[in-house]
């Protein structure tokens, strides 16, 4: 049986559902149902659509003052733990890992640079302490991939390699600029699969591979019918519908 | 036709169909006597009503949802009664191993939808093979002869175009 897309899509739809709840009000009509009324366009930020600070960020009359290059998501390029070099900026020239992307912002932030630095907890007595927040990167000009054999910036393209898998290549030298293992192991809800513990309410691969259904030419009915030994001689009356 | 006309709007029946030139949303309880599009509900027949009555509310039933016990007729009180409580039979799961979440290590898999071949390979397939080995069923040529003396034609028979014969 194919794993529905309802299923695979658990954590989309609760992005959706909490950006739907926060950018319109849901009203209810008789016939008509539920509609969403008053909507807006959400604003992508540094926080996530479902915390407060995002939704508040999303208030009526808030808007979005600058444009964002559309990039198709098969020409996306820039993943976590990528490493990077900084083009612009007060650490131009720096290369880093990528830690958090923001997709529809255009946004990398490289751990560690191009940081905005605030004294915090200032008093009399004492000068608190600086916090260092990394500030945002656009992919599209502020940043670029490196190439593996020289750590140099390079321009890189999506290509085919020989097994059909689908790779960065370098345009400079042609060498495969590989995804780093945080991106291949990062789960839809951004959750580690290599460091997830397993609980009691999972079901392990184990069990999940097992085949314990065999196909009958039955119908469900009819199997169920079978199994606990009920017999039905009666045959049904004729059915006549044009 | 007859017109009948009702709060600033025009209603023409017509051949049984209700049309109205007002917006056709209007609230539940403004409709009289109750509202067509739902079920007749008790409270929608009790006395106070448009051509409601005691008798008639009581016919309905209160709740949609059953009750679990009764009222005592003496001292009003509410008796539980168990036996009135829905129970639900399910399947015994002892050494069921299969959990309501699937571990974010377990690997993905994709099945198709099983097809008719899947069904027949599982259900007839070996004892089809078995016959043949025996000797049972007997191939010659385009002909097939089975154990019962049925003779089958490949030719009435349609197969997939990308199969190779054997």
């Amino acid at each position: 049986m194919r794993l529905t897309l309802v299923a695979l899509g658990y954590f989309k739809k609760y992005v959706q559902r909490e950006i739907a709840k926060a950018s319109g009000v849901s009203v209810y009509t008789p016939i008509q149902g539920w509609r969403h009324v008053r909507k807006r366009d959400w604003i992508y930020g540094e926080n996530r659509p479902w915390t407060d600070a995002a939704k508040e960020a999303n208030l009526p009359g808030k808007r979005l003052r600058e444009v964002i290059e559309p990039i198709p998501e098969s020409e996306w390029k820039i993943f976590k733990g990528d490493r990077v070099q900084i083009l612009k900026g007060i650490d131009k020239g720096k290369q880093g890992l990528v830690c958090t992307i923001i997709k529809e912002r255009n946004w990398c932030y490289v751990e560690g640079l191009n940081c905005s630095y605030k004294w915090v907890n200032k008093s009399a007595s004492s000068p608190g302490f600086l916090s260092k927040v990394e500030k945002p990167l656009l992919v599209t000009t502020e940043v670029s991939l490196l190439d593996p054999s020289d750590l140099q910036p390079t321009e890189t393209e999506w290509r085919y390699d020989e097994d059909g898998q689908r790779v960065r290549v370098s345009a400079r030298s042609g060498r495969v600029v590989p995804l780093s293992d945080r991106a291949l192991n990062e789960a839809e809800d951004m959750v580690d699969k290599n460091a997830y513990v397993e609980q009691s309410w999972d079901t392990k691969e184990k069990e999940l591979t097992k085949v314990t259904f065999t196909p009958k030419a039955m119908s469900f009915e009819e199997d169920i019918m079978d199994s606990m030994g009920i017999k039905e001689d009666r045959e049904r009356a004729p059915n006549y519908y044009y | 036709m007859q017109a009948v006309r009702r709060s600033g709007s025009y209603i023409y029946r017509c051949h049984k169909r209700l049309l109205t030139t007002s917006s056709a949303v209007q609230a539940r309880r403004s409709r009289e006597p109750w509202d067509k599009r739902f079920p007749v509900r008790a409270e929608d027949v009790a006395p106070d009503k448009k051509g409601g009555s005691k008798e008639m509310e009581e016919a309905l039933p209160e709740d949609i949802v059953a009750p679990t016990g009764i009222h005592h007729r003496l001292t009003g009180e509410y008796i539980h009664v168990p036996e009135m409580v829905p129970e639900f039979v399910v399947p015994d799961l002892t050494g069921f191993e299969l959990k309501p979440y699937v571990s974010y290590r377990a690997k993905e898999i994709t099945q198709g939808p099983i097809t008719p071949k899947d069904v027949f390979n599982s259900v007839y397939a070996e004892t089809v093979e078995d016959d043949y080995r025996r000797g049972t069923i007997k191939v010659e040529g385009e002909t097939i002869k089975l154990s019962d003396g049925r003779v089958l034609n490949t030719k009435d028979f349609v197969g997939d175009k990308d199969e190779e014969v054997q």
